[in-house]
């Protein structure tokens, strides 16, 4: 663990949800803040994304609030990324603009709801790039039950919306989170400003070093995904030099995203 | 020392994986601290002849491997003709010291009557029996593969019809198999035993998974070279359990089923 212990740890996806009573969990968050001080992590990026296909604006802003709650319990420790759905055109666009310009998340989530190259999903894109905030995205190239998320962005997904969208900033979601990842990578590996984070459960011996291969240490960000034992233990794995773990588990890239905080009414 | 499971050696047919040479494969193993590793030759579990892949393993490996560290496991079709005289042959010249088998790949019941002679034959030799559930995530698999995962109604049967095999669980949710069989595993003469492959060390899973199986129930299984070694290393480290239990998990247990030194002389 010498390599978490000694260097700054950004972990770029994680989550914190809902209770029961419909604001934030906090055991669950207490959870995950004890595995990631456990596992030396410096800072956790969270978001809190509804994972059902019409997930209404009202869900999605109080999802974003227990975030922000989240962070503000943890100032410095948690930082939010906002969900929207997309398919709300307008209420999402005013929802990324309160997530990053008043409770100053780190960039914004997406989920399954869209394609990220659909059109539906250009003007949260478009509004993004604006703001100088990433866009992560839940990722995949399932190749058992496609059917399963159906609008799951793989690759190919990532490459057309890069294309078109060349000054915003896109993150493809767990390379180890199921799916044939190497398919994925070979897909965004052409286009510079899509990024990857290694979280997952899946541990594929190999996947590290090929992501290093084709994208370079330098568009990867570390992450775990609830995944903590698979996420420290592939970089712990990987056959690749320290200085490329190094970027991976604090991309210099990224820094910038951190130091946006909340806008206070004084 | 560490004993690992739940290795391979050889081609796997739907990704290139590095470290699939018995010396490639030491070496990862000495690099994450592991002194011995049950392995057998992937390539048995796709040919249609599975003994073929056995005696390739046998020609990799001699009759002795040189430092001890790579025991040898063999895979057995119970479906296919001459199982009887490979699986003893396996044994007694090759010298085998676990049976992996597949029942999904080779396409039979485990309690088919083959499959129960031939559980009852390794119980005869002292040689346990390994059921892997899976070799790769579901989510990512070749379509020439297959498309489902050993699921513990699959297990359940044969544990009611053998009583006296020796069973190792490996790579599947031990958890859910531990709890599914319990009224199946309970007084049986053989042990039913579990790794913790897909199971996480910091939810409590891995004391209620002792708690089903008993403190030697549980044994350390990585899929070296298909899956990274490190992520078990994790768990092994900060699993909430005695240091006790995690020495009986890091080796005693698996030394005990199948013969071997837990620990360096």
């Amino acid at each position: 663990m010498r390599l978490f212990r000694e260097n700054r740890v950004v972990n770029w996806h994680e989550h914190v949800w809902l209770g029961p009573d419909g604001g934030l969990d906090r055991d669950r968050l207490r959870e995950l803040v004890a595995i990631a001080k456990a596992t030396h992590m410096d800072a956790l990026v969270c978001s809190n994304p509804v994972m059902v296909p019409d997930s209404p604006p009202e869900l999605a802003r109080r999802c974003n609030d227990a975030v922000a709650e989240a962070a503000a319990l943890h100032p410095g420790f948690i930082m939010g990324m906002g969900f929207v759905n997309p398919g709300f055109h307008d209420e999402a666009i005013a929802e990324v603009d309160r997530c990053i310009l008043e409770l100053g998340f780190a960039g914004v989530k997406l989920y399954n709801q869209y394609f990220i190259s659909d059109p539906a999903v250009r003007g949260v894109i478009r509004r993004c790039a604006q703001l100088g905030a990433p866009i992560l995205e839940h990722a995949g190239k399932l190749t058992h039950m496609p059917q399963s998320q159906p609008f799951l962005s793989d690759g190919a997904h990532f490459a057309k919306a890069a294309s078109e969208n060349p000054d915003a900033t896109f993150i493809y979601a767990h390379i180890g989170g199921g799916g044939d990842w190497e398919w994925s990578l070979k897909a965004i590996a052409p286009h510079g400003n899509v990024f990857a984070d290694t979280s997952g459960g899946g541990c594929d011996e190999g996947m590290i070093e090929r992501a290093v291969e084709l994208l370079g240490a330098g568009r990867l960000l570390f992450g775990t995904d609830m995944s903590f034992e698979a996420g420290v233990g592939k970089l712990l794995a990987a056959d690749i030099s320290w200085e490329d773990k190094k970027t991976i588990l604090c991309n210099p890239r990224f820094e910038k995203y951190l130091e946006r905080g909340p806008r206070h009414a004084d | 020392m560490l004993i690992d499971t739940h290795a391979y050696v050889g081609h796997y047919p739907f990704r290139a994986v590095g470290g699939a040479t018995p010396a490639q494969l030491r070496e990862k193993l000495a690099r994450a601290g592991v002194g011995k590793a049950v392995v057998a030759n992937i390539g048995a579990v796709f040919y249609r002849n599975a003994m073929a892949g056995n005696e390739e393993l046998h020609s990799w490996l001699g009759d002795g491997d040189p430092d001890g560290m790579l025991v040898k496991a063999c895979v057995i079709n119970p479906a296919y003709p001459g199982w009887r005289e490979d699986f003893v042959r396996c044994v007694e010249a090759f010298g085998c010291r676990l049976l992996r088998l597949f029942p999904i790949y080779h396409g039979y019941r485990l309690d088919s009557p083959e499959c129960l002679e031939l559980a009852a034959l390794a119980e005869k030799l002292s040689v346990p029996l390994q059921l892997p559930c899976a070799l790769e995530n579901i989510r990512q698999r070749h379509r020439l593969d297959v498309d489902e995962n050993l699921a513990p109604a699959d297990v359940e049967p044969f544990l009611r019809k053998n009583s006296g095999a020796d069973v190792i669980i490996s790579n599947g949710p031990s958890l859910s198999f531990a709890r599914e069989l319990a009224g199946a595993a309970k007084g049986r003469r053989g042990k039913v035993c579990y790794d913790f492959a897909r199971l996480s060390a910091f939810r409590g899973e891995l004391p209620e998974l002792i708690e089903l199986a008993g403190a030697g129930g549980v044994l350390f299984g990585s899929m070296a070279p298909l899956q990274y070694i490190h992520p078990q290393l994790v768990k092994l480290a900060y699993m909430d359990v005695g240091e006790d239990a995690k020495a009986r998990i890091r080796s005693e247990n698996a030394a005990a089923l199948l013969g071997l030194a837990a620990r360096e002389e």
